[in-house]
């Protein structure tokens, strides 16, 4: 469901004003910390220091800003400036190459094991668990201790404890490397493993690689500092930050400067690494999207009651004709309100619906200005391709929509504005009145849980006195049979009876108004068709009304009465299912129609429609399909049409008004040719 | 359940024998030849050839393994030249106040540290966000043993609340205090040690878990939990503490790594009598049994901790599978 | 009756199975596929239907010599193609290409899309640089990719465009059978449309033999002259379309025709 959002930031990620990492405020300043101490470390020899090992007895422990000795000296009257520039330069340089050599020895390692795969891997992997069964720093301690001390042991030790962390990391992600499709298609290319290795795998891998060794250069630089610290790395005269510190604590409660200022310099050289770690770590994942002064307010904010509570108030005021009377909160009892006008009021009123998602560019709007009426009992589809924001308006009926989302417009149900609703009436509402089927039901599930455990927390939240009792409710979705299901995990179940059980969470509260997300899309046919009959039943049987999205024409076809049909973010026709299929009137439900490969007319042509639907904040001015409409007039750029009531033939069907209520937003709607 | 208690138990077989094997080869590392080292250079050769003998260094390295472990088994881990008395008697008399300044370390590092992650998600994005993130990052960049010193100066140098070094003050042990007293007064010790691992461990346990906590908040498992018309509170305190917590499982356990290697800075400057500062010692004495013993059970005992944590995790998450 | 272009007997897959030494286990084998025979003639199209977890993907990445089957034999051209000698193992590679259901998964994403064309007819043919790239360019144009596009990663294509290079690179070494693995299931009806029209007039230009493998059956029966049903590992029906869908016999192919939603209007 974040699928629009993601193809958003995807695409504005192309096409960034500035350099990226400088949109980045962490790396940024990462990047400053790093300068500060890394620049004078690398430019040591030539800047105009004090050997850092000249020593003066006459002048130790000199307090800062002394001639000469901007830091002071420490206690045997060497310059401590010169000290720490010279000991960062050597603590840098241990972390450096202790981080290349174990980031070098694991890369072959990690590689060797998930391309050899099987003995050579399980010996590889065993001998990897063994090392990380070691606290590393005692790893590392109980190298020193057998090599000696001195800091080249002590780089060696550190580089060794580290190897067993970069082998499973590169294993683990070889091993995904491996079974992607451009792995295969490399071999069905003929190439070799080496050649594949080196141009298929390694690519992939060095981000990361980068990400692991700046991540673990920090800790590298503080393992380093540790084992000088204990007297173990490096040895007099020759120093680095860790040795200082470590000289320098006899002198705590008298000097302390002597002590805090070399750990301070580590801190500031740490923190750097880190930030510009985090910054790359940003930087290289394709979800990230940089944050925009101005911008960034509404797009980061998390959604929410927040933002919508304070979005909706005006949009609803303006969505409202101003002569209506606002409408009361009608009481929350079933089976209508008793009201008057409760039988001309639908059960769901929506009005100027609009979505916007986050972008780089700012806000776009994903679903815009979408009017919809639902009546009780009434089944209703919504279809579209992907991106054309059919899930975004089902979630937004719930006020549900992912963080960054922000939604404006009037929800109506039963006349309750539900988007002035505070957050614990909208809570009421949920799954009492109004309840959500997902296409994926382990995204309805929760994976910790076990499936009774969530079916009574689902009956109790509204009381459970209320709620169907549990075998009803399994007998109802078709689940009475499975032995044993409420203590079963979602994982331990097929994907059929995943589905029937997000139906029974959905059924709990016996919800006057069902909104399915794609609820079958992700079955297998048999599957599916089980769980469409349900549903017909469910909602025939108890006049409850249901939502249906659904990219499947077919599919909608079998289930519901009434059709709205979705494209970049509007509904382009609205009308009943037999009309719509049997005449469209829109062209692009018409070609939507007759692309579509119907079983038993193999040698119908399938119209083939160019192009693809626009991004959301890409939409032409004029009427968003013309660019791929092939009926395509002049007059249709210039500006959008209105989805407007649309007469047709006025003919009657099976005793109805063929074209009741039908509405269309195009100019030049399809009359009768076939 | 309980075959996957069964299976981890099992495993602990290899990984222990792993872990014997590497100790006894990083030891194997030390250059020149330990009996010259012992008896000086001005030995005999016929004294040196007994003591090798008797060393068992003149037998393949495997039979010196499987002796060495032997010995283990029956609770004999050599004899320690430094300190003249068994290692075993020394390892385990100091076993116990590490694994008190551990346990309290990473207890208070994982509240801290989860509370800490588990703010920040909540308050994505604003001050209280920024802030954590600030102090988590500096808590994962601060070297321990700096922090301990700090700590040290200030609690216990300029302020005098705490005291700087040791684990009890002497002469209450000596009178007859209750039980009560002696307890604060070892609490008191133990604050400012542990204090200064726990902070580290927080942080990166903070950081790990403010990820988890923003990625599971964001699920669809838990944003559609409102659908189901569970109220926030149960949301959180149910569906997504659980998730974070099984997340952060395993950085608990690896942080149990850090405070048991960390113990060996923090006890040098706090002078806790514990392992880690045996095993200083026993470096700069050259004590190589001394250190290899202590080695060896600081290791079975992360080992262990390593278990208890993947147990947790089982429990939390029935997908893990064993091995 | 000439020999078959590729040939499947009695093949077999399971995986997992044998001893674990320790902790002591005895694992769990599953059969994905159990004593399949296919045979696939030159310029025939065949479509593969079944559910999820009935062996389709399994049954072609054997055929295509991705995966090693556990028992039975593959022949190509008559000849078992652990055997082949190097010539007929360089025609054999040539010969069978291979389209993935996700076309942004089965190319490199750090690599340029021209790069991964090039690398590939490098790896099929001893052709020089200007070559190869002229026959790139051909057979972009007849798969419909802008030549522009091939300086481009995948992630910068939307999904049509990107399958529409994937389908270029099996076709650039000039196979004879295209194994497609549900090629327009990642993809909208409309952009579905475009791709099946496209493969049918690639089939019908270059005489190739298709291995269509689908869940949806409308989009086999329009691809395919034959079509083999298989569910739990097995091929349960096979013949030619009409007779597998006008006068299905196996139980299971009539259950799963009942279950296609149809269009009712």
């Amino acid at each position: 469901m974040s699928r629009d959002a993601s193809r958003v930031a995807a695409e504005g990620i192309a096409t960034p004003a500035l350099p990226v990492w400088l949109r980045h405020p962490g790396a940024v300043a990462g990047l400053g910390l790093l300068a500060l101490v890394l620049l004078p470390a690398l430019a040591a020899p030539v800047l105009p220091l004090a050997d850092p090992a000249q020593t003066a007895p006459a002048q130790r422990m000199l307090p800062a800003l002394s001639a000469g000795h901007l830091l002071g000296t420490d206690q045997l009257g060497r310059d401590l400036l010169s000290r720490l520039v010279w000991g960062a330069r050597a603590s840098i340089g241990v972390g450096v190459l202790a981080t290349v050599i174990a980031a070098l020895v694991g890369t072959v390692i990690g590689l060797a094991g998930a391309w050899l795969g099987r003995w050579a891997d399980a010996l590889l992997m065993r001998g990897v668990d063994v090392l990380m069964a070691f606290p590393y720093l005692l790893l590392a301690l109980a190298i020193v201790a057998a090599l000696g001390p001195g800091l080249g042991n002590a780089m060696l030790a550190i580089a060794v404890a580290n190897v067993p962390f970069f082998a499973r990391a590169v294993r683990g992600a070889a091993l995904e490397i491996r079974h992607q499709d451009y792995i295969a298609a490399a071999r069905l290319a003929g190439h070799g493993e080496l050649a594949i290795l080196a141009r298929e795998v390694l690519p992939n891998l060095a981000p990361t690689l980068l990400l692991l060794m700046t991540t673990t250069l920090g800790w590298m630089v503080l393992e380093t500092a540790g084992l000088s610290f204990l007297g173990l790395g490096a040895q007099p005269p020759a120093a680095d930050l860790g040795s200082m510190l470590g000289a320098g604590r006899e002198f705590l409660t008298t000097y302390p400067r002597v002590a805090v200022l070399p750990g301070l310099v580590i801190v500031v050289l740490v923190v750097g690494i880190n930030l510009v770690g985090d910054g790359l770590r940003d930087l290289l994942d394709p979800r990230w999207v940089p944050r925009r002064p101005g911008a960034g307010l509404v797009a980061t904010r998390a959604a929410g009651p927040v933002a919508t509570r304070a979005a909706a108030p005006v949009a609803t005021r303006a969505a409202t004709p101003a002569a209506a009377p606002v409408a009361t909160p009608v009481a929350h009892g079933r089976g209508g309100t008793g009201a008057a006008c409760a039988d001309d009021l639908p059960l769901l009123r929506v009005r100027g619906l609009e979505v916007r998602l986050p972008a780089p560019s700012g806000p776009v709007a994903a679903v815009d200005g979408v009017d919809l009426d639902l009546r009780r009992g009434e089944r209703v589809a919504l279809v579209g391709e992907s991106g054309c924001g059919k899930t975004l308006t089902a979630l937004s009926l719930l006020r549900l929509l992912p963080a960054g989302a922000v939604q404006r417009g009037s929800v109506r149900l039963d006349g309750t504005e539900l988007m002035a609703l505070a957050a614990r009436d909208l809570q009421a509402l949920r799954g009492r009145r109004l309840a959500y089927v997902p296409q994926e039901p382990l995204t309805a599930l929760d994976p910790l849980f076990r499936v009774g455990f969530q079916i009574d927390e689902t009956r109790r939240a509204h009381g459970a006195d209320t709620a169907l009792a549990t075998p009803a409710l399994l007998r109802l979705v078709g689940l009475s049979g499975v032995a044993d299901l409420p203590r079963r995990f979602p994982h331990e179940l097929s994907g059929g009876q995943r589905q029937r059980v997000a139906l029974a969470l959905a059924l709990a509260h016996g919800p006057d108004l069902l909104i399915a997300d794609e609820a079958t899309t992700a079955l297998d046919v048999t599957v599916q068709r089980e769980i469409l009959a349900l549903l017909r039943r469910l909602c025939a049987e108890q006049g409850r009304a249901l939502l249906f999205v659904s990219h499947d024409l077919a599919v909608v076809s079998t289930l519901c009465d009434r059709v709205l049909v979705m494209y970049a973010g509007r509904i382009v026709e609205d009308a009943p299912a037999a009309a719509l299929l049997r005449r469209p009137a829109h062209p692009y439900t018409a070609a939507l129609l007759g692309a579509t490969p119907a079983l038993g007319r193999p040698h119908k042509a399938l119209s083939v429609l160019p192009g693809a639907p626009p991004m959301p904040g890409t939409q032409p001015s004029g009427c968003r399909f013309a660019p791929r409409c092939p009926r395509v007039q002049p007059v249709c750029h210039a500006g959008e049409p209105d989805l407007v009531p649309y007469a047709g033939r006025g003919e009657a069907y099976q005793g109805q008004d063929w074209d009741e209520g039908r509405r269309v937003r195009c100019r030049l709607p399809l009359e009768d040719e076939a | 359940m309980s075959r996957y208690v069964v299976q981890r138990l099992l495993l602990l077989v290899p990984v222990l024998l792993g872990v014997s094997l590497v100790v006894f080869a990083v030891m194997a590392l030390v250059p020149g030849d330990p009996a010259l080292a012992i008896l000086g250079p001005y030995a005999t050769p016929e004294r040196l050839a007994e003591l090798r003998a008797a060393l068992g260094l003149d037998q393949p390295w495997w039979r010196r393994w499987l002796g060495w472990l032997g010995g283990i088994l029956q609770g004999d881990l050599g004899r320690s030249v430094s300190l003249e008395r068994p290692v075993a008697e020394a390892v385990l008399e100091r076993l116990g106040p590490t694994l008190l300044l551990a346990a309290t370390a990473l207890l208070l590092g994982t509240v801290l540290g989860l509370a800490a992650g588990l703010l920040a998600a909540l308050r994505h994005n604003r001050a209280t966000d920024r802030l954590v993130t600030l102090a988590v990052l500096l808590g994962i960049s601060v070297p321990p043993f700096w922090l301990g010193l700090l700590l040290m100066l200030l609690f216990a140098v300029w302020l005098g609340w705490l005291p700087a070094s040791g684990m009890v003050t002497p002469w209450l042990w000596g009178g007859g205090a209750g039980a009560m007293a002696l307890t604060v007064d070892v609490a008191r010790h133990l604050l400012l040690p542990s204090l200064s691992l726990a902070l580290v461990a927080a942080g990166v346990i903070g950081r790990i878990g403010r990820g988890a906590a923003l990625e599971v908040l964001a699920a669809d498992h838990v944003r559609l939990c409102r659908a189901r018309g569970l109220s926030a509170r149960r949301i959180l305190l149910v569906h997504a503490l659980k998730g974070v917590l099984a997340r952060v499982m395993p950085v608990i356990g690896l942080q149990a790594g850090f405070v048991l290697g960390g113990a060996v800075y923090i006890e040098t400057i706090f002078q806790w009598p514990g392992l880690g500062r045996l095993l200083v010692d026993a470096i700069a004495a050259r004590d190589l049994l001394l250190v290899q013993g202590g080695v060896l059970v600081l290791a079975s005992a992360y080992v262990l901790v390593n278990l208890a944590t993947d147990m947790a995790q089982h429990a939390l998450d029935r997908r893990t599978a064993a091995a | 009756m000439s020999v078959p272009l590729l040939s499947l007997a009695g093949v077999g897959k399971r995986y997992g199975g044998g001893r674990r030494w320790w902790p002591p286990a005895q694992q769990a084998a599953a059969t994905a596929l159990a004593g399949v025979d296919l045979d696939i003639g030159a310029g025939a199209s065949v479509g593969l239907v079944g559910e999820s977890g009935s062996g389709k993907t399994t049954l072609a990445r054997i055929a295509a010599g991705l995966l090693a089957p556990s028992e039975g034999r593959v022949q190509w051209c008559g000849r078992d193609v652990r055997a082949l000698a190097a010539a007929d193992r360089r025609a054999y590679r040539r010969g069978v290409q291979y389209v993935f259901q996700n076309p942004q998964t089965a190319l490199n994403p750090r690599r340029r899309l021209g790069a991964i064309l090039d690398d590939t007819l490098r790896g099929l043919t001893t052709l020089k640089r200007p070559q190869r790239q002229a026959r790139i360019r051909q057979v972009a144009a007849q798969a419909g990719v802008d030549t522009a596009l091939l300086g481009r990663f995948a992630h910068q294509l939307s999904g049509g465009q990107a399958q529409r290079v994937a389908i270029a690179r099996a076709l650039l070494g000039s196979p004879r059978l295209v194994i497609l693995d549900e090629p327009v299931s990642a993809l909208d009806v409309s952009l579905q449309a475009q791709i099946l029209a496209l493969l049918a007039d690639l089939r019908a230009r270059h005489g190739l033999a298709y291995l269509f493998i689908s869940h949806d059956l409308a989009v086999v029966e329009r691809l395919c002259e034959d079509i083999c049903v298989m569910h739990q590992g097995r091929i349960v029906e096979a013949g030619t379309r009409a007779a597998v869908l006008g006068e299905p016999r196996a139980a299971y192919t009539r259950r799963l025709l009942d279950a296609v939603p149809r269009m009712r209007a």
